[in-house]
């Protein structure tokens, strides 16, 4: 199972200090002198990192690590309380070594993503996402089981965009309680 | 076909001409124009996101700013006017907000927008769904709920005009009995 949320947790102090909630939005009107070309771009880039925010869920529901890392910049960093994972090779491996063999059909669990916020600057972007994740419940029904908050930095790289850096915040449960959930789950599977 | 016959068709065509020509398609549109509605669209998006965000981040300015200056909320018989009046409204449901004690007690998840826009008028549907702390902290929907919008471009900034919020599930009625239970809870 998602046994990357079980590292030892850094406080949530230390998200909060990681995230980057206090900086200013950019406005969300398009300056009115930028070319049409210009405009237009920025169009194509909100819809572009909407498309990165969706298919990191169907990566990583399809256990498809290869196509996942790919969406990170070469330098890209995964962080969440547990820790942080740099670099698409790192990356890779923190799903390969705790969530099964790729491609593995995967009907246990999946992941809604919603609400993206997205500020573009140029090359550069940030965004905010929410995650619904669900699991099968003791009789097959989804059970909303973690939601949170992605933020993102992500960067232009050879025309495409890519994740620079991808703070998982998840807020409920805290990470303690979901060692406890876990834990009273598998207690009562055996 | 007769003389007749053409001329009753050419004033046939001509008379329905303009109402065909009445809601132009996007392809008669400038170039520019059709920008703008995507870039419009775009904006109303944001506005139906963050509109849940600031209300998570229990940040009521910005929450408030989304409105127009005659901007209304409104749900059942109740109806707040007004940036100022609407900022209230948040402080009576949830307080004054504390610096540094952000909200991790629910999560508003914003969802099937549709959005129809006619140049500085738009009017927009979305739903949302209210997540909670359950007892041990899972995620628990509580309210599923739907919005009508009307919204209009004031000052070059899209900004809602007004905005009917109708819970689907509970009803308005145990919605209410839900929070005072709570309250009673908290109090104790």
């Amino acid at each position: 199972m998602t046994g990357w949320r079980f590292i030892a947790a850094l406080s949530l102090a230390s998200i909060a200090a990681l995230t980057p909630l206090s900086a200013p939005p950019l406005p969300a009107a398009t300056p009115k002198k930028a070319s049409i070309e210009a405009r237009l771009q920025r169009v194509e880039d909100d819809l572009a990192i909407r498309r990165v925010i969706v298919d990191y869920a169907t990566f990583l529901d399809g256990r498809d690590y290869a196509h996942y890392a790919d969406l990170f910049a070469p330098d890209g960093e995964w962080v969440n309380g547990g820790g942080s994972h740099k670099g698409q090779a790192a990356i890779r491996q923190m799903l390969e070594s705790t969530m099964g063999p790729a491609l593995a059909p995967n009907r246990a669990n999946y992941h809604l993503v919603s609400n993206p916020r997205i500020d573009i600057d140029g090359d550069r972007a940030t965004a905010t996402s929410r995650y619904l994740f669900m699991m099968r419940g003791p009789d097959g029904r989804p059970t909303p089981s973690l939601a949170g908050v992605y933020h993102d930095e992500l960067v232009r790289i050879g025309g495409q965009w890519k994740i620079k850096r991808r703070i998982a915040d998840d807020i409920m449960p805290t990470p303690d309680e979901w060692r406890k959930i876990m834990a009273a789950r598998k207690a009562a599977a055996q | 076909m007769t003389r007749a016959a053409m001329g009753i068709g050419l004033i046939l065509s001509l008379a329905l001409a303009p109402a065909a020509q009445a809601a132009p398609r996007p392809t008669q549109l400038s170039i520019e124009q059709r920008l703008q509605r995507a870039e419009d669209e775009i904006a109303i998006r944001r506005i139906l996101i963050d509109y849940h965000w600031n209300m998570d981040q229990r940040d009521f300015d910005a929450y408030a700013a989304l409105f127009a200056k005659e901007g209304v909320w409104t749900s059942g018989d109740q109806a707040h006017k007004g940036p100022a009046e609407i900022r209230k409204m948040m402080v009576g449901i949830f307080g004054e907000p504390k610096p540094g004690q952000p909200n991790r007690r629910s999560i508003e998840i914003t969802t099937n927008p549709e959005i129809t826009i006619d140049g500085d008028h738009a009017k927009a549907r979305s739903r949302h769904l209210l997540v909670w702390r359950g007892p041990d902290g899972s995620p628990q929907p509580m309210l599923a709920g739907r919005y009508e919008d009307d919204l209009i471009r004031e000052n070059g900034a899209w900004k809602i005009l007004k905005r009917i919020d109708f819970p689907v599930m509970p009803t308005i009625e145990e919605w209410g009995s839900i929070m005072r239970a709570r309250a009673a809870a908290a109090a104790k």
